[in-house]
Formats: structure tokens, C-alpha cells, sequence
């Protein structure tokens, strides 16, 4: 059964000095969504993502995240732009292990949750690879391999298909259908919903302060 | 025992050449990878004028160097954010005065043309009991924070949004990295020189990404590479003569050229 994990009250937000960019607004988000989050530039389609992920505070309004039975649910996050750069010399494995390794001389896969994440996102052949020598669209899936690492319950993505061709766009939006398919409830911003339509299952428009919700049929009046 | 090993300033000069060899590189790594390559020699022209400033009121010259340095760090990163956008700038500001300073503190001070020297392009001869002692303190304080805070490092070198979004306070760890970076520069300072001691930082992790298939290896290589220069260096500064600063970075220059030309040959 579909329960309410995330509910935005009459929030509303500005950056100092400048006027509201979502202004008294309101959005419920359930377990099992697929949610597409599309607006013009500067829609305020990443600062929405950001006040649901809690990295911005609202200057008004309520947000609660959470289930009754899920009181804080574990969040992955793959953010827009990863400021890294792109001959650095790490491998994928060395990147994962950031997030559980504890020093130098520890293993940083004891329970082999590394080894799990990149078999679903279809990189296992590549652990041992230096980030330099991989393709966008399999950076993009490491960034992805990272964000899934905790188990999730709920996945935030920003512009995940960003400067990916259509087949490396394909491939990731194929890999979110799966894991939409498991359960994780999605929330991603694009620009660009066509190659997204056919796995999501709610569409929100951002644009002048406020959030619109678009039937899946009539998306391409937007 | 080979007659190198006979004196005991070489053997002095051993025991800590080969700790500036090792963490030299290892702290280069992270400053290598996060663009800051400038901030060792920032630091180390600062740490120059605090030895002067040390011997021209009678107060032992290393621990007050480095509290000079540590100093500088603070009103770097107070730099930096007055100036987001040039990086470098503030760097190129704080090097600019440290190494003025010292010019002028050299005037003042009465130090012989050799201590100088020493202080410039480092010297074997020089180094003090208590010296050992502090160079011992800091090389395993250094040590212990490099392997129980490598992940931070670590992160903080490869991602700084992210490392943020993973909860590691990254202000906190960029100061940390910067007061590692002064206590290596301390260590180094007497052996190396001031104007050669970030060359140490620099070369043998330049030399180690020509080699290394990941991260881990890249700080094993370079630590290695900044070991085996070290080690060449003093041999050939006993034998010719050479101040050893000079003899150790030329070194690490040559090995760094024959691993590039070796990658040239086998790519």
C-alpha cells in the first residue's frame, strides 16, 4: 500500500536579497513514486530537490519525510554536477569505499555491499578501473553505484542524463525503471522527459513560485 | 659499516631525511590532486622568516617556525575568501611577504653565510639533538593522522560536495590538511631548505601518476619515489659535497624523467 514519505507544506523560498523562487506551495510524495520534476532554467527545480533532501531550509513552511512505519528513511542523493575531476587517479572500487571506509588499512568492502551495488548498476567487470578510462554514461552509473550504497529507500537525482548520449541515457533510466520496479521510490529532475516518459509514474511542473502536477498523458502540452 | 654510516650527522641525516622522503609526497598527494601544489612553497617561504624571526630574538628556531606557519594558515584561508575567485592570488600575496620578510630579517639576524645557506638549500650538519627530537614528535603525530584520517583526505581531495554531503566537516579537514602541511615543512625545513623543500611535495607525486592504477598506489609510489630521492640525494651531497636540498630535488627531477621517458618507450 502506497503511503504518504514526503510532505511539503506551504513552503516557501528565497535566496537572500532576491524574491521568492517557490512561494506558498505544496507537494506529497508517496512510496513507489517515480517522480519527474521539470520547469524551465532557473525554475527553482534543484532547489526544490535540495529543500526535500534538507541541504536548503525554507524561510516558511513545514517538511516531513517519512512513513509510519519508516520514521526517517535512509536518502541517496546523486547530485547535478560532480565537482571531480576527471583524470583523477582512483578506481571505482577506491570511490565506493569513501563511504564506509574507516582508515588506511581497512578493508573497505567487509560485508561486499560494493560488489552488490555494481552488479546492479552493471559495472562489476569495471572495479578495479581508473575513473579516467571510463565512458559518461558508466561515470554516471558509479556516481549512481554511490548513491544506492546505503540501501535507500528514497533516491534523489539531478539531471542524471546530463551530457549523456541517448544510448548512456537508455541504459540509466533502464536501471532506475529496475529499481522502481523494487520498490525505491525516485524523484529526479530533467529538463528533458522524453526519454523518461515511459518509466515514470508522476510528472510536476515547476515555474513562477509554483509546483503543478501534469497528468502523464498531457505532458507534451508542457 | 660503510664509512657514510660512521658519522653520526649522517646518521642523523638519514633518520629524518628518510621521514621528510616518505611524508613529503604522501602530504603532496592530497595538495598534488586538490590543485594546491602552490601551498607548500607558500608555506615553506613563511616558515623561513619565522626561523629567522626565531634566531634573531634567541627562541629555538623549528618550534617557531612552526607556530609562524600555523599563523599564516589562518590568514590564507581569510585570504581565500576575500578573494574566492583567485585562488592562487592569495597564495601569491602570503609568499610574496613571507619570503620579503625573510630577506629582510637576513640583514638583521647575524647569522654566518653558511646558516643561511643551510636554511636556503638545507644542510646535514646542522641538525641538533633537539631537533631529532621535535622532527621524531611531529613525523609520528604526522604519521597517525595521515592513516586514521585517510578517508577524509581523501574524499576531500576527490569531491568536496560530496565529502560535505558524507558529513565530514570539510573546513575543519582543509585546515588540518594545511597544518600537516606546515608540520612536514618543519620537519623538512633543516635538511631540505626552505626554497626546496615543496619541490619534495611535488615532483615525486608528479612521477607516481605517471605509474600508479589507482589512488592508494599513487601516495605508495609517490611516498616510495620520495624515499628512494632522499636516500640518492644525501649519498651523492656526502661524497660531492653538494648541499643536500639541491642534491635530493634533482633526483627526484631525474627519476621522475626516467619514468616519463620509460612510459614513452613503453606506453
Amino acid at each position: 500500500m502506497k503511503e504518504k514519505i514526503i510532505s511539503l507544506d506551504k513552503i516557501t523560498f528565497a535566496y537572500p536579497g532576491n524574491p521568492p523562487v517557490l512561494e506558498d506551495t505544496n507537494l506529497e510524495i508517496y512510496t513507489g513514486d517515480f517522480v519527474v520534476i521539470l520547469g524551465p532554467n532557473g525554475s527553482a527545480k534543484t532547489t526544490l530537490l535540495k529543500i526535500m533532501l534538507g541541504l536548503l531550509k525554507p524561510q516558511k513552511g513545514t517538511i516531513k519525510i517519512g512513513t509510519s512505519s519508516i520514521a526517517s528513511p535512509l536518502i541517496g542523493y546523486l547530485p547535478q554536477k560532480t565537482s571531480f575531476n576527471q583524470s583523477f587517479p582512483a578506481t571505482v572500487q577506491e570511490i565506493l569505499e569513501l563511504t564506509n571506509k574507516k582508515s588506511f588499512f581497512q578493508n573497505g568492502d567487509p560485508t561486499g555491499q560494493i560488489k552488490a551495488v555494481l552488479k546492479k548498476v552493471k559495472l562489476q567487470e569495471k572495479s578495479n578501473s581508473l575513473l579516467g578510462t571510463l565512458s559518461g554514461g558508466q561515470l554516471q552509473r558509479v556516481f549512481l553505484a554511490r548513491a544506492l550504497l546505503n540501501n535507500p529507500q528514497i533516491l534523489f537525482l539531478d539531471e542524471p542524463a546530463n551530457n549523456l548520449d541517448i544510448q548512456a541515457q537508455d541504459e540509466l533510466y533502464e536501471l532506475l525503471h529496475n529499481f522502481h520496479q523494487e520498490g525505491l521510490t525516485i524523484i529526479t529532475v530533467t529538463h528533458d522527459p522524453n526519454s523518461i516518459l515511459d518509466y515514470a509514474s508522476r510528472f510536476l511542473y515547476v515555474d513562477r513560485r509554483k509546483i503543478t502536477e501534469i497528468p502523464k498523458d498531457n505532458w507534451r502540452v508542457v | 659499516m660503510p664509512e657514510i654510516l660512521q658519522y653520526t650527522f649522517m646518521q642523523k641525516a638519514f633518520v629524518v631525511g628518510l621521514l621528510v622522503g616518505g611524508l613529503c609526497p604522501s602530504i603532496g598527494t592530497f595538495l598534488v590532486l586538490r590543485r594546491l601544489s602552490m601551498v607548500g612553497e607558500t608555506l615553506a617561504h613563511t616558515s623561513l622568516a619565522g626561523v629567522l624571526l626565531g634566531i634573531l630574538w634567541g627562541i629555538s628556531p623549528l618550534p617557531f617556525a612552526l607556530l609562524v606557519s600555523i599563523l599564516i594558515v589562518f590568514v590564507l584561508e581569510k585570504l581565500r575568501k576575500i578573494f574566492p575567485n583567485y585562488a592562487e592570488l592569495s597564495l601569491a600575496i602570503i609568499m610574496s611577504a613571507g619570503l620579503g620578510l625573510a630577506v629582510v630579517l637576513m640583514e638583521f639576524t647575524n647569522a654566518s653565510d653558511t646558516s643561511v645557506t643551510g636554511l636556503l638549500f638545507g644542510s646535514i650538519i646542522t641538525l641538533s639533538n633537539q631537533d631529532i627530537l621535535l622532527i621524531g614528535l611531529l613525523s609520528f603525530l604526522s604519521i597517525l593522522v595521515i592513516i586514521r584520517y585517510y578517508r577524509e583526505f581523501f574524499y576531500l581531495t576527490f569531491d568536496e560536495e560530496g565529502a560535505r554531503l558524507a558529513g565530514i566537516a570539510v573546513e575543519r579537514f582543509n585546515y588540518f590538511l594545511l597544518f600537516l602541511t606546515t608540520m612536514v615543512i618543519a620537519i623538512g625545513l633543516r635538511i631540505v631548505g626552505a626554497l626546496l623543500i615543496s619541490s619534495l611535495m611535488i615532483v615525486p607525486v608528479a612521477a607516481s601518476l605517471l605509474l600508479s592504477r589507482g589512488f592508494k598506489q599513487t601516495l605508495l609510489f609517490a611516498v616510495l619515489i620520495g624515499i628512494l630521492s632522499v636516500l640518492i640525494g644525501l649519498v651523492t651531497s656526502f661524497y660531492l659535497g653538494l648541499a643536500p636540498g639541491g642534491a635530493i630535488v634533482l633526483s627526484s627531477v631525474i627519476i621522475f624523467l626516467i619514468i616519463l621517458l620509460f612510459k614513452k618507450i613503453h606506453p
